[in-house]
């Protein structure tokens, strides 16, 4: 008896040093810092505009309790390339009323687009379009003040967005459709006073390989239309990988053809590094762009 | 034994409470330098009390079974297997992934719910930049004999194991 005594005292012992074994600096349970840094070379007219930067430095903190059907995130992007200044991306505050259906206020991000607007999503550096308008990007809108209501199964995923542009309705819609492994396929509609885009898109896996086909039509309110075409290819292998695309723009009659290879490597999952030459004709100019770029995640 | 160990708790305790009213007092005076160097003295304090901790036990184990009669051999086992019993069960407790067995049952394609049934809720859940890689788990600790830092990673995509790295123990 007196044997089981001490061994109890010292097992509550080591339930005391325990809790010293394994101090650490928490945040909290429910709030997680992350972001990006991404440096990037880029020669975008033969040796005539060369350019070394800090390209984006985005910093996001989510807010996720995990009893409370509440979750809110935050994200602030320094973009050396668009204004050089802070600007807020993605700011929401969801309620998830189940696993399946949720509503979402805030600053939210566009629904179209294969390409994203986040250097971390892309398998390359450049968008498909050309870097003169709009930073290359072919969709209709980016971050958007509204309110959005997602309903997303293994299946399919349907989204409705609406916000205001100068006092009258703007909305998106999202149809798309996940069904198959390695599959999926998007459709996006979206109307503002400003414009009117269409934008489906279909991606598919297969062991190391993703294509990806993706079309853009945008009618503006000024009269002149925006079509592009874009197909890409993505082969893994291990940490390397290389993407081969080709896009055809077509922005008010003046034609605008892009083919990319990017050869890319992941050093860690918090690091990972590409290059890029793309072959470019706008209006009958042909040019050649290059780019190294360099992501480090936390 | 025990004034070594009052001691460096008193230290640490000090340590803790000028680094505290530090931070409440004037969060802006210091510097990085001073940080990381509290930080560095704060992890030293830790390391020995880890040290002391396993003496501690092995001490209060003797003196547990000193009283009962048996051969010196038999005691001394007897004290071993009291204390790799407590630091196996407080190893349990606080880090279950630290069981080469547990991550022998991990299997390519198992979502992440079955990983954390299995091994529990990992350190850190992060996004990966790796292109076939969505999220890592990282399971990271001491182990409580030795106080040896190890690490274990679960890597998923698309909702399912990818691939594995079981820790060193």
């Amino acid at each position: 008896m007196k044997l089981q005594k001490e061994i109890v005292s010292l097992v509550a012992g080591a339930a005391f040093f325990g809790s010293v074994a394994n101090a650490e600096i928490p945040l909290t349970d429910d709030l997680s810092a992350y972001g990006y840094i991404d440096m990037s070379y880029t020669d975008a007219n033969q040796d005539t505009e060369l350019n070394g930067s800090v390209a984006e430095f985005e910093l996001g903190f989510s807010f996720t309790p995990v009893e409370s059907p509440y979750s809110a995130v935050a994200e602030i992007s320094y973009d050396y390339s668009d204004t050089g200044t802070a600007s807020f991306e993605t700011v929401t505050v969801t309620y998830a009323a189940s696993d399946e259906l949720s509503f979402t206020v805030g600053n939210i991000l566009s629904y179209q687009g294969f390409e994203t607007f986040d250097a971390t999503g892309l398998y390359q550096f450049s968008a498909q379009g050309d870097g003169g308008f709009q930073g290359g990007y072919v969709y209709s809108a980016a971050y958007a003040f509204g309110g959005s209501v997602d309903y997303v199964t293994d299946e399919f995923a349907a989204g409705f967005w609406a916000g205001e542009t100068d006092g009258d309705l703007s909305y998106e819609v999202l149809l798309a459709f996940t069904g198959v492994e390695g599959l999926t396929a998007k459709l996006i509609y979206a109307d503002d006073p400003g414009y009117e885009t269409i934008n489906p898109w279909v991606s598919y896996e297969i062991d190391a390989l993703t294509f990806a086909v993706e079309y853009v039509n945008s009618d503006y309110d000024d009269g002149s239309e925006l079509e592009s075409y874009m197909a890409l290819v993505y082969y893994s292998f291990g940490d390397a990988g290389i993407t081969l695309r080709y896009s055809d723009v077509d922005y008010d009659g003046v034609d605008f053809d892009k083919f990319t290879i990017s050869p890319s490597y992941a050093f860690s999952d918090n690091l990972f590094g590409l290059l890029e030459v793309s072959l470019v004709e706008l209006g009958g100019d042909s040019n050649t762009e290059l780019a190294a770029e360099l992501i480090f995640s936390f | 034994m025990k004034t070594d160990t009052k001691s460096i708790l008193y230290a640490a305790t000090c340590v803790a409470a000028l680094f505290g009213s530090a931070l409440s007092a004037n969060a802006a005076d210091v510097s990085r330098e001073e940080f990381e160097a509290l930080s560095q003295r704060v992890e030293e304090l830790e390391t020995a009390l880890r040290i002391d901790k396993n003496a501690q036990v092995e001490e209060i184990a003797t003196e547990a079974v000193a009283s009962i009669p048996m051969s010196k051999e038999e005691k001394s086992t007897l004290i071993e297997n009291v204390v790799t019993t407590i630091q196996a069960r407080e190893e349990a407790a606080n880090f279950p992934w630290m069981d080469l067995a547990k991550w022998e049952m991990l299997k390519k394609g198992m979502s992440p719910e079955a990983v954390v049934a299995i091994l529990g809720e990992p350190t850190l859940n992060e996004p990966s930049l790796h292109k076939r890689i969505d999220t890592v788990y990282t399971y990271q600790g001491r182990r409580v004999a030795t106080a040896k830092r190890t690490e274990g990673i679960v890597r998923f995509y698309k909702g399912k194991l990818a691939e594995f790295e079981a820790p060193e123990l």
